[in-house]
């Protein structure tokens, strides 16, 4: 029980830490609250009645309509019963602009915590995509690893990341121990054109509750894409040739620019080399 | 409990310091609950729970409500929410403003098929690996280099909706590239493109045709969606000396066959 009471604290600190919005405006806001605290249910209640009933892991629920608005009295309950196990918080302010994320996880030590993360949904170029990447499980720092590359190392409890990617499928990521070997495989994601994946990792490595969760968040328009595509990328060109006999130096110079960038554009290079491997 | 303790006085500091810079209902929920009325019709029902009510709500939730609704009152005791189930608690009024739920939790997919080879009838490009590739940083198709056949990662896949692009070099690195000779490749042609799941994907050419550099038909050839299509490019046509590039790509479609 005490693991439970625990996670119902954090839900209540999820609930009163999300950063106060601006009096009184009520511009767009797009407020989620993820449950990424695994094996523990509850209700969210509000003024002595429940609002958000049955909150399981892995749940998001969308409380955008109360941007801006102040609520009294909230309460986390055990699922299912009376039994209050965190409030009432007196007053909980809900910000009143941007796109949160707030979600409830586990410090790298395991105890409950809140982290709120204010998701980017600045445009991404046509045919491009916002790939984020979240650690919120206990555990400590690690590496994403893709093939040979590490496109993000010693991330922490806490921290998020954040590439813009061409869209498309991305398979075979794995995540590490900073600089050790893999111990778990992200999930195969698709990453849509115009939107923020956002990948978490959550639950606790030592009780083999660590697993995935993602989120997708529209992004704001991005430049009108061309007439007829579908979102697929398209390339600028497809230089297919040179003449017998010519001079790579302008190949090797986009070697080089590409091995040079950081994240997974560095990552897809390698992915080059593992499959020339196979 | 030691942890509950901990959070508890965690939770009153903050509640404190929201407070401070908060403008109180007095106690009262501050949101504007018109619309969620609105959309619920007028209870004048009271409440009909066998159980005990603690205090009044706006309407009864049907998780209380038991076996003992069996008539009329239950009939008319509008639901609030219908997605809760018959076990879950009294519901406030505010449940009706709350957006959607949603699952973070991300389904099992497993990655799809990557072309691994190609066999054209009428030309040996059987030989070189195909492997995938994307973008360079400038947005120019990454094209690899003499000894292999480049599969475009952002579009389709050979058995899948859309346009599966394969790429290669007409001449590279002072050699012949493995797409040479594509453009004697004639409708009527057969195609073979093997994944990495075991399988063989059969086409057949439907069209070759050359376009301006700039002019490659975006619709027809960057996509993933629409009908499965092989699309098959490399470099021909006018040289340009002065940029050591072909001013022209030739482009072969094929459509499955079997």
């Amino acid at each position: 029980m005490k693991k439970l009471f625990a996670g119902a604290a954090a839900m209540a600190a999820a609930l009163i830490a999300v950063p106060a919005g601006q009096s009184g405006a009520q511009t767009d806001a797009d407020i989620m609250l993820l449950h990424g605290i695994p094996g523990i249910e509850v209700d969210v209640a509000v003024d002595g009645a429940v609002v958000v009933p049955g909150f399981a892991p892995g749940d998001m629920q969308d409380l955008s309509s109360f941007a801006g608005q102040t609520l009294t009295d909230l309460e986390v309950r055990v699922a299912g019963t009376e039994d209050v196990a965190i409030g009432p918080v007196e007053a909980f302010d809900v910000p009143a602009s941007g796109s949160w994320t707030v979600v409830a996880h586990l410090d790298a030590e395991g105890t409950p915590t809140i982290t709120p993360f204010e998701n980017d949904t600045s445009a991404a170029g046509d045919g491009e995509g916002r790939l984020t990447i979240r650690h919120t499980a206990a555990a400590p720092a690690v590496d994403i690893v893709l093939g040979d590359a590490r496109p993000v190392e010693g991330a922490a409890n806490g921290d998020s990341a954040s590439l813009e990617l061409p869209a498309g499928e991305i398979a075979g990521a794995q995540v590490a121990p900073a600089g050790g070997d893999p111990i778990a495989d992200v999930p195969t994601v698709t990453l849509t054109a115009g939107t923020n994946l956002i990948v978490y990792a959550v639950g606790s490595l030592e009780e083999e509750t660590f697993t995935f969760y993602t989120q997708e968040v529209p992004l704001a328009a991005a430049a009108v894409p061309a007439e007829g595509s579908d979102g697929t990328p398209a390339p600028t060109a497809v230089n297919t040739g040179d003449e017998l006999g010519s001079s790579t130096a302008a190949s090797l110079a986009l070697f080089a620019a590409a091995a040079g960038l950081f994240g997974l554009t560095g990552a897809a290079v390698v992915l080059r080399r593992r499959t020339v491997e196979n | 409990m030691l942890t509950v303790v901990v959070a508890l006085s965690a939770v009153a500091g903050v509640a404190l310091a929201v407070a401070g810079v908060v403008a109180r209902g007095g106690g009262t929920v501050v949101l504007d609950t018109t619309d969620a009325i609105a959309a619920t019709p007028p209870s004048t029902v009271p409440p009909i729970s066998a159980t005990t009510v603690p205090e009044p709500v706006v309407a009864d939730a049907d998780a209380d409500t038991g076996f003992a609704d069996d008539g009329a009152g239950g009939a008319e005791a509008p639901p609030i929410t219908g997605s809760v189930g018959d076990d879950g608690p009294t519901l406030s009024p505010l449940a009706e403003l709350v957006g959607p739920r949603y699952s973070a939790i991300p389904p099992d997919v497993e990655p799809r098929p990557r072309p691994t080879g190609v066999q054209i009838s009428s030309v040996d490009v059987a030989r070189f690996p195909v492997r995938d590739v994307g973008l360079e940083p400038d947005g120019q198709f990454e094209v690899p280099d003499e000894t292999e056949i480049g599969w475009y990662r952002y579009g389709a896949t050979a058995g899948q909706p859309g346009a599966t692009v394969l790429a290669a070099h007409v001449s590279w690195n002072r050699t012949v590239g493995p797409f040479a000779r594509l453009g004697s490749v004639e409708p009527g042609d057969q195609v073979e493109v093997a994944l990495d799941d075991g399988t063989v994907r059969r086409y057949e050419v439907v069209e070759r045709t050359t376009y301006g550099k700039l002019e490659l038909p975006r619709e027809r050839i960057w996509r993933t969606t629409g009908p499965e299509t092989l699309v098959l490019i490399t470099c021909g046509g006018d040289f340009n000396p002065d940029i050591r590039r072909y001013l022209q790509n030739i482009v072969v479609y094929a459509v499955p066959v079997g």
